[in-house]
């Protein structure tokens, strides 16, 4: 054994502490995160219908081919669903990219448009979908009362077909998310080098010009930040959806002969695996399900990561 | 000089200025306005649809008129480009335009709520939508959450004082952890922090849809399910993001000041103590509030955690109300009590939560 001088022994316990005072989260991710990770991979390899770990029957790969086969016409939807959700990203950074350009040209009340804009941010999606709900309702809801004021016949946005609630859906989530992104790109464009502008405009250029040459890859990198995360929480989004067809309105629409809700996003669709349909599915599918959309949102990151090195700069 | 050119721009050329920067804005909107409306079909026996094209047709003709006498004035006038240049910022007010409308769209559900509660159940439920209580305000409904299916052990006072613990505490404590590894990570030193430092950024990409289904199974392994532990005691240990943000900010932090606090005696601790947590207060106040409305808000931790409706939080009630009450006035109500609480926090801390934010997405709001 090496013998330390007590200099070295104070270093060693100096060393320490420091370590187990910055690792609190670590330890918080070994004992809550790195167990269920292991139970996903061991699960999804077996047929698990109850909570209890020794009921566990391995399957093999059976898990993974229901999945991917989609014998129950289930995932398919969920994933065309989820797909046709994510529509909002590009929708929310556009308006909002609009929205913060007019702000940072306001000459009055941007800091009351800006904390207007903000208040969904800090609203629960629960009760957001529920007054979307409303605002949504066949025969009492504002938007149908406002469309036959219009003269235009009022539509079932939640029960019609699957394309009007997921435009439904769109609209909530773009209402709930913009306020996010104004506030990251009017930090971006109040950043832009102003010097640049005015030299813009003393060679000429229109404002077209401006906008692509200067302003757009000056506020890339924030965009990029935007899409990535936006995708990723689209990906993964579920309560939205869910709350739009609870309670009074409950004929929900699906996509073709799919059994599934059109509301069913790919989690919620996991989540029907183990609490919904516990005896036909149980937790070894939901596993297998899980890890093949985990799969999924790092391949779609990583095109994603990729494609941005072609439009996002960093020089400015 | 430019008030010399100000006025020397003609009553017409100043009148089509005007009209230009006015209209456009207003057209532009209408254009919006009849392109949305162009999706649906028009009430039986009219013929809107055809009266919605031509509105549309008119307002682009309108902004194409407008955008080509403007054009040609600036290039044959000298004195309208100018006047333009330097004029045409001062009225830009008619930009807020699409402001005011967004206003006004964020506002609507806000007013649905507050207008759906203090109708009458009766109105509220009818087929026909009011944009006004007719029948009289109503607060019934607001008294009524608080007594409603107390038989199914559901009480919106007991969810409410639920959602608060539920946040508070592991907000409290999580945040204090988070700040003492971010002061670790910033500012001591010690063997494999970079590599402890990217093990953390590498536990923020895990997936969640993975982990949903299994740390449930985890927690029934641990006997937590059905109660609140799952959803309070994970958060002691504070928050990779959390952390990051910190460390940023404590970065900043001047290690002038920990070397002469250490000179004059002050261990870790103590400069942790006096000098990091007072300097750094900005950012862990922006974190312990944004911390606390995420958890308020977290909907599907409490939807799988808790069946016993003593435990429920604002969210689940919410939900298990809306599941099973066809009063829409009652629903509103709850709605609103929910929602109140967050306004208020937006309300106090706003420049906290937006500076917080923007920060946080590396940005220097």
């Amino acid at each position: 054994m090496k013998t330390l001088t007590p200099k070295q022994r104070l270093q060693r316990r100096d060393n320490l502490g420091s370590a187990i005072a910055a690792s609190g989260p670590l330890i918080g991710f070994l004992l809550f995160g790195v167990i269920p990770l292991i139970l996903a991979t061991v699960v999804s390899f077996t047929e698990l219908h109850t909570t209890d770990l020794s009921e566990m029957v391995f399957v093999g790969f059976e898990n993974f081919l229901k999945v991917l086969t989609d014998g129950d016409k289930r995932t398919y939807a969920s994933y065309l669903s989820t797909i046709v959700y994510s529509l909002n990203v590009p929708i929310c950074i556009g308006l909002a990219l609009y929205i913060a350009n007019l702000l940072n040209k306001a000459k009055f009340g941007q800091r009351f448009f800006r904390s207007v804009f903000f208040i969904p941010y800090v609203c629960s999606a629960v009760v957001i979908a529920l007054a979307f709900k409303s605002i949504y309702h066949n025969e009492s809801g504002m938007l149908n009362a406002l469309l036959s004021f219009m003269g235009f016949s009022p539509v079932g946005w939640l029960t019609d077909s699957p394309w009007t609630f997921m435009a439904a859906t769109i609209i909530m989530t773009v209402w709930q998310g913009l306020g996010f992104c104004i506030l990251l790109f009017q930090a971006a464009l109040a950043n832009v080098d102003t010097k640049l502008y005015e030299a813009a405009k003393l060679d000429g250029a229109s404002d077209t010009q401006i906008f692509w040459r200067i302003t757009w890859p000056a506020i890339s990198p924030t965009t990029s930040y935007l899409v990535t995360m936006k995708i990723i929480w689209a990906l993964q989004a579920m309560t939205e959806t869910y709350i739009l067809t609870t309670g009074y309105n409950t004929t929900v629409p699906a996509w073709g002969d799919s059994q599934a809700w059109v509301s069913d996003l790919v989690v919620k669709h996991i989540y029907n695996m183990v609490w919904v349909r516990p005896a036909q599915d149980g937790y070894g599918m939901a596993a297998a399900a899980g890890w093949v959309l985990a799969i999924i949102v790092f391949i779609i990151t990583k095109i994603n990561m990729k494609l941005q090195e072609r439009w996002v700069s960093y020089d400015f | 000089m430019i008030s010399n050119q100000k006025n020397a721009l003609s009553p017409i050329l100043k009148f089509t200025k005007y009209l230009h920067d006015f209209m456009i804005p207003v057209l532009s909107v209408v254009v919006v306005i009849c392109l949305i409306l162009c999706c649906f079909e028009p009430a039986e026996g009219t013929n809107n649809d055809v009266v919605n094209l031509i509105v549309l047709v008119i307002a682009l003709l309108g902004i194409a008129a407008l955008k080509i006498v403007n054009n040609r004035l600036r290039e044959t006038n000298r004195d309208y480009k100018i006047y333009q240049s330097f004029v045409s910022r001062k009225m830009d007010w008619s930009n807020s335009l699409p402001l005011l409308l967004m206003t006004v769209v964020i506002g609507i559900p806000f007013y649905m709520l507050l207008l759906t509660s203090v109708k009458t159940p009766l109105e509220a439920n009818s087929i026909e939508f009011t944009w006004w209580p007719k029948e009289g305000f109503d607060f019934e409904s607001y008294k009524e959450i608080f007594s409603y299916s107390v038989v199914l052990g559901v009480s919106m006072l007991r969810a409410a004082w639920n959602s608060f613990i539920y946040a508070i505490i592991p907000t409290l404590i999580g945040v204090m952890v988070s700040a003492l590894s971010a002061y670790a990570f910033s500012k001591l030193k010690f063997k494999g922090r970079n590599t402890l430092y990217h093990l953390l950024i590498m536990t923020m990409m895990m997936p969640g849809c993975v982990t949903m289904t299994t740390s449930y199974l985890m927690y029934a392994w641990y006997g937590w399910t059905d109660s609140a532990m799952p959803l309070i005691i994970p958060g002691f240990f504070g928050g990779a993001a959390t952390v990051m943000f910190m460390r940023e900010y404590f970065m900043g932090i001047p290690d002038g000041m920990l070397e002469a606090a250490r000179i004059d005696g002050a261990g870790k601790w103590t400069s942790f103590l006096l000098i990091v947590i007072p300097l750094g207060k900005p950012a862990i106040l922006a974190q312990f509030i944004l911390n606390f409305i995420s958890k308020y808000n977290d909907f599907l931790g409490p939807l799988i955690y808790l069946n016993d409706p003593e435990k429920y939080t604002l969210q689940v009630a919410l939900d298990f109300i809306s599941w099973s009450s066809l009063d829409k006035s009652l629903i509103a109500s709850a709605c609103v009590f929910a929602l109140v609480p967050m306004l208020l926090v937006y309300v106090f801390f706003q420049k906290k939560i937006l500076s917080g934010i923007a920060m946080s997405s590396g940005l220097k709001g």
